[in-house]
């Protein structure tokens, strides 16, 4: 059978990944389920505080249902579904230590193993996709987002959001500079604090292509600090994308080499002596 | 016999690779090495051959008995703990040094022995090229790493795989088949394609397509999948990724 070469197609962690939610949020909702049917057994007290605990525990397993129908698409239930999990399970397992019942501290301890399971391949599924050199996996979401929303190829575009992203994260690896820890700064800066600016309390990349562009475009017309973050991802998505043989390409530059009078034209670089050599440094003084 | 190629575009290179079966092993590799346009390149100076535990002995025979004919003026087999060793800069790998003889040699080739593992799916050709490395205890980078920064720093001019006997994940599987190619990424990919598993799903191959691009397939010989074979769970390779478990690096070899 041919396999298709696709640079950033599945990794065995997403195919894991999205098998273990496609298990784990219906478990969730079978448990809250459960909870409702028999809360003297199951909650730590059977009130309406207690149904609301079920009640999240079955929104986090829709959550993560959905999030397993597709991890790349629904990104974003996957982001609320996990955030929420943690919160479920210190509820269920603190409720349970404060109540001193044993079958609430069990669910709790079970959904906080599954929380760290789930964090730890997703996190293994992200560095596995994209090899991250310098960003950290987060920031590289970000970037590719940043990307995807700076580069408006409509259709038209040479590269990927997530080549041109990995472009740039091998480009910053090789720089030694202190500006490249301030990129970073910039990055988390843009994924949880720029939505805010449009009305969007969520995480930058959760955002759809139109919210996003929306949230570039304040921050163009800003002024202060937000022009030099507008400034550091202007370069950042055109370094990664005309910085590529493709992007070069793309805007009409033809390498010398290949340009009519560079074709036969003798490229040896020229020597010329070392003016601060030995013997002529009398004659450079004079 | 029949040649395919992968649909990539026009303008990506090509790399003949080619699948080899026969009465015996030697006669496999043969027909490998004829289909992959081997036999017809004539060989000078000195032939270096990195091979990999575990491959049939005719396999190496044959090999150094093909390289000889061809007009190499020596032909050395790697060993897998040299001595002599000469250093190198292999990029992010840093300085290593490796067998003189892998050094100085006109002619690269690696010889791999196909079998699965649990981290990395499967070994082939570019972990092979790992075997002339003086083995640290612990690498400074991830094995895929590795094994891209030692072909670039020392390029392989042919790569061999022999599954002649190959290992799955329960034993010994008799595939009686040996894989051949210039390029030992695009031989990877063709023996991930043998034992029906997408290629892209081992690290190794990944980081060889991230870092070198795509590559258009000529698929020379028979190309059905190796039928029984039992590739290595992802499950298993998840697992043995995010606990970090790692092979020493002599026993990839």
């Amino acid at each position: 059978m041919d396999y298709p070469m696709r640079r950033y197609g599945m990794t065995v962690q997403e195919i894991v990944l999205g098998d273990f939610l496609a298990l784990k949020g219906p478990g969730l909702v079978a448990l809250a389920i459960a909870a409702a049917i028999w809360p003297h057994a199951l909650l730590p007290h059977p009130v309406v505080a207690g149904g609301l605990l079920a009640g999240a525990t079955a929104g986090v397993g829709v959550l993560l249902t959905l999030a397993g129908a597709g991890l790349r698409q629904n990104r974003a239930a996957l982001d609320l579904g996990q955030g929420l999990l943690a919160g479920v399970a210190l509820a269920w397992l603190a409720w349970g230590i404060v109540a001193l019942r044993a079958v609430p501290i069990c669910i709790g301890a079970a959904l906080v193993i599954l929380f760290a399971l789930l964090t730890l391949v997703r996190r293994a599924a992200v560095l596995a996709r994209f090899q991250p050199r310098f960003f950290s996996t987060r920031q590289l979401e970000t970037l590719i987002a940043v990307v995807d929303t700076m580069i408006d190829g409509d259709g038209r575009a040479v590269r990927t959001p997530e080549e041109t992203a990995v472009t740039v994260d091998h480009l910053m690896d090789e720089i030694r500079t202190p500006v490249t820890a301030e990129l970073k700064m910039v990055l988390v800066l843009v994924e949880w604090a720029l939505p805010l600016m449009i009305g969007r309390p969520l995480p930058f990349s959760t955002l759809g292509s139109h919210q996003r562009r929306r949230v570039v475009e304040k921050v163009i017309g800003a002024k202060g600090l937000f022009r030099d973050v507008a400034r550091s991802l202007k370069v950042l998505a055109s370094a990664g994308y005309y910085g590529s043989p493709e992007g070069m390409r793309a805007m009409g530059y033809v390498p010398f080499e290949e340009r009519a009078r560079g074709r036969n034209a003798d490229t040896t670089p020229l020597h010329h002596p070392d003016p601060f050599a030995a013997g002529d440094r009398e004659a450079v003084r004079r | 016999m029949p040649a395919s190629a992968s649909p990539a575009a026009p303008q990506t290179p090509v790399a003949e690779v080619a699948v080899g079966t026969g009465e015996d092993s030697g006669q496999a590799l043969r027909r490998a090495l004829d289909a992959a346009a081997f036999l017809a390149t004539p060989l000078t100076g000195h032939v270096a051959l990195a091979v990999a535990s575990g491959v049939d002995a005719e396999v190496v025979a044959g090999l150094r008995s093909i390289a000889e004919h061809a007009g190499a003026a020596r032909v050395d087999v790697v060993a897998a703990a040299a001595t002599d060793l000469a250093e190198i800069d292999a990029g992010p790998l840093g300085h290593v040094a490796v067998a003189r003889t892998w050094h100085d040699a006109d002619v690269r080739i690696v010889v791999a022995h196909l079998r699965t593992h649990a981290r990395w799916l499967y070994l082939g050709a570019l972990t092979t090229a790992l075997v002339p490395a003086h083995a640290p205890r612990r690498l400074p980078v991830a094995v895929p790493v590795a094994c891209r920064a030692m072909v670039e720093a020392l390029p392989v001019a042919f790569a061999v795989t022999d599954a002649w006997q190959a290992q799955d994940r329960s034993g010994r599987r008799d595939t009686r088949t040996v894989l051949a190619g210039r390029d030992p990424f695009a031989l990877d990919w063709l023996t991930g394609e043998k034992m029906d598993l997408d290629p892209a799903l081992s690290p190794v191959v990944r980081e060889g397509l991230l870092r070198w691009d795509r590559v258009r397939l000529l698929r020379r010989g028979n190309l059905t999948p190796f039928d029984p074979w039992r590739n290595v769970t992802p499950l298993q390779a998840v697992l043995a990724d995010v606990t970090g478990r790692e092979e020493p690096l002599w026993t990839t070899r």
